[in-house]
């Protein structure tokens, strides 16, 4: 029952907001979150995904996601279009180079791409007017001050404390020139209900999620910053199990950009970080 | 398995925060340091931690056993209302938390005119700080009068008056010790046992907004239901058509209810809507809306009717600082309540803290 109303708030906000802005892309990592965000956005428009999927790679995702990305964009043939900032990976400016902070290394793999996808001409003549971002308020601090439809600045940059009223299901067909929209669909969804639905549709899930060796990631990122948790659940249900005692520690605790910035993501995210 | 969203209003300072940084406190346990400010639970942004004062509407999801919650902490300055006004626009339940020593205040009252007239919830009202005047059962009583009254005149539904601490946990995890208090039930026994209010939406008239069409129309499932080969009726074409295709979730009372549709003849578009045959809608061309706006700037209001954008009526802001109730006059008929749509259609005003609230009526 809660599926079911969860599944139908997302489905209405993804359908509302495209339908006002066609120049709609999504946002999706191959990690469990996007993927079920994706298989809900196939959902909503009966089968079909009917705008770009981006997938921003940093060159440092481990290799099996990067197989099950382009396995699942193959299977259900959709647009998939694959960004990162070449410059700085060939130059090695990054941190796995020792050339920059843990935060500085995402503000530039992560956040410069990110900014140029809503550039004109990027994607065909204008700019793009909306970014679906597969992001929960439970992840962290500064997510949980997010709404469903987020602005961002001409510069991209957010200020949580100036939002616009919001009213339910709805955000008029009016923003200024310059700005764009973060849509944020799956807001009100838990990693542990993420799991539910999983199981319940069936989603195809990336490999990195179950045990072997008696490691599984909990949360996928770049693989010099997140790390495996011990675990010996090699399936979905075994994570259901697992999650009854885990929800005791932070989701992200495996990932090292959260623990800098004085413990949170909020500078980075007020930058246009996703 | 239930899945429950509550607003938490009232005035600065009065202990939305704690109470919400009590309750996830205990519903996320271990999650948060030990050390932490109750407060600091969903004032997670650097600028509110070192002001204590919340700015941004916080969002959290948690689960007890089968139940779950959304809980929106509201930021109380009226320089932040857009946050409450986006929470009470979505919750189905809210939480009105009054200190106590301080008593109902300004933003108390407009945080329950508010939530009143955007989204009719009921309303549970917490006294918060009760350690702070020795859990005085004459002050409790006191307060409760007061919440009589306004429950009286405003006509809101009430869910239960309770009192507590929310730095604590006596009155909102555990009932209070007091034995005054002793028969109260627990904030969060009370928050399990809410059912939510049960709308009769399948009963009412069809009712579907079409959003978009994408090789098949989708939509929203206002009210009533649809089948296969049922004759209905498209506005604002005015159209006679049969449903050849539906496609939903699943069962479901609720709103919003996704639906696919597709027709015999018509190809829907954005903004029509469809109703049945046999139990149309009464046309009218009035309607009674109750607004009340929060603006510096002599902003203009525009009504729209949702498939033409024409406005067809435009205030002043100024003139409606008030709740306020205005007569509109349409040139076409409107069928119901979400066919009317308010809009600023200055575009900058979306970030001038310009807020407005309304209430649609038909007449
Ligand atoms: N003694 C006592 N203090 C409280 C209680 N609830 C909140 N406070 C204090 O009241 C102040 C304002 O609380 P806060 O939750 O930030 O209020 P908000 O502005 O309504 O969110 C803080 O200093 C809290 O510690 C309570 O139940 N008892
Ligand atoms: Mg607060």
């Amino acid at each position: 029952m809660d599926l079911l109303k969860l599944e139908s708030q997302t489905i209405h906000w993804i359908r509302e907001v495209y339908s006002q802005y066609p120049r709609t892309i999504m946002l999706w990592s191959a990690g469990k979150d996007s993927t079920a965000l994706l298989w809900m956005v196939r959902k909503a428009f009966f089968g079909k995904i009917p705008f770009p999927v981006v997938h921003i790679d940093t060159s440092f995702k481990p290799k099996e996601l990067i197989q099950f990305r382009d396995e699942l964009a193959n299977q259900w043939g959709f647009d998939l279009r694959i960004f990162s900032n070449q410059d700085a990976i060939l130059e090695k400016n990054t941190f796995p180079d020792h050339k920059l902070s843990r935060m500085d290394c995402c503000r530039e793999l992560k956040t410069r791409p990110l900014l140029n996808l809503v550039k004109p001409k990027v994607f065909g003549d204008d700019r793009v007017q909306v970014v679906i971002v597969g992001l929960r308020s439970d992840e962290e601090g500064s997510r949980s001050k997010e709404r469903f439809v987020s602005t961002r600045n001409a510069d991209s940059l957010w200020d949580p404390a100036s939002e616009p009223p919001q009213m339910d299901g709805y955000f008029p067909p009016a923003i200024p020139e310059g700005y764009h929209l973060r849509l944020h669909p799956i807001l009100e969804w838990t990693e542990v209900l993420i799991w539910e639905y999983t199981k319940q549709e069936n989603i195809p899930i990336n490999p990195l999620y179950f045990a072997k060796n008696n490691r599984r990631y909990r949360s996928l990122g770049c693989l010099p910053c997140s790390g495996p948790i011990e675990s010996g659940a090699d399936s979905v249900d075994k994570i259901l199990l697992e999650m009854q005692s885990l929800s005791l520690i932070a989701e992200r605790k495996g990932r090292g950009q959260d623990s800098e910035d004085g413990g949170g993501l909020e500078t980075l995210r007020r930058g246009g970080y996703m | 398995m239930s899945w429950l969203k509550i607003a938490v209003g009232g005035h600065i300072d009065h202990g939305k925060s704690s109470l919400v940084g009590c309750l996830r406190r205990f519903l996320q346990k271990g999650i948060f340091a030990e050390g932490l400010d109750k407060a600091h639970i969903s004032d997670t942004l650097k600028a509110e931690r070192a002001t204590d004062r919340t700015m941004a509407l916080g969002r959290s999801t948690t689960s007890l056993g089968n139940h779950s919650f959304t809980i929106l902490d509201a930021p109380g300055h009226l320089e932040f209302l857009s946050g409450f006004i986006t929470a009470s626009a979505s919750a189905d339940l809210l939480i009105l938390v009054v200190d106590a020593r301080a008593g109902f205040c300004a933003q108390s009252l407009l945080h329950l005119k508010i939530s009143q007239m955007l989204k009719p919830v009921p309303v549970l009202i917490y006294f918060s700080k009760m350690d702070e005047v020795n859990w005085d059962k004459s002050r409790f009583d006191e307060l409760t009068q007061v919440a009589k009254t306004l429950q009286d005149s405003m006509g809101f539904t009430c869910l239960n008056i309770l009192c507590g601490s929310s730095l604590s946990g006596e009155g909102v995890l555990s009932s209070v010790v007091c034995p005054h208090f002793a028969s109260h039930p627990s904030l969060i026994e009370v928050l399990c046992n809410y059912r939510g209010e049960e709308n009769n939406l399948i009963d009412a008239p069809l009712r579907i907004l079409v959003q978009g069409n994408e090789g098949m129309a989708y939509g929203s499932l206002v009210s009533g239901s649809v089948q296969t080969f049922q004759k209905v009726m498209i506005f604002p074409d005015g159209v006679i058509d049969d449903v050849l295709e539906v496609s939903t979730l699943g069962p479901s009372s609720f709103w919003p209810h996704p639906v696919g549709i597709r027709l015999g003849k018509h190809i829907l578009k954005r903004g029509d809507r469809i109703c049945s045959f046999d139990n149309q809608p009464l046309p009218v061309k009035k309607v009674s809306a109750l607004l009340m706006a929060f603006s510096s700037l002599a902003l203009p209001l525009r009504f729209l009717q949702q498939t033409s954008c024409i406005p067809v009526k435009s205030l002043s802001s100024t003139q409606v600082l008030e709740q306020t109730k205005v007569e509109i006059s349409f040139d076409s008929f409107v069928h119901s309540e979400s066919d009317v749509r308010l809009d600023f259609l200055n575009r900058g005003s979306l970030f001038d803290g310009y807020s407005i609230v309304a209430s649609l009526k038909l007449n």
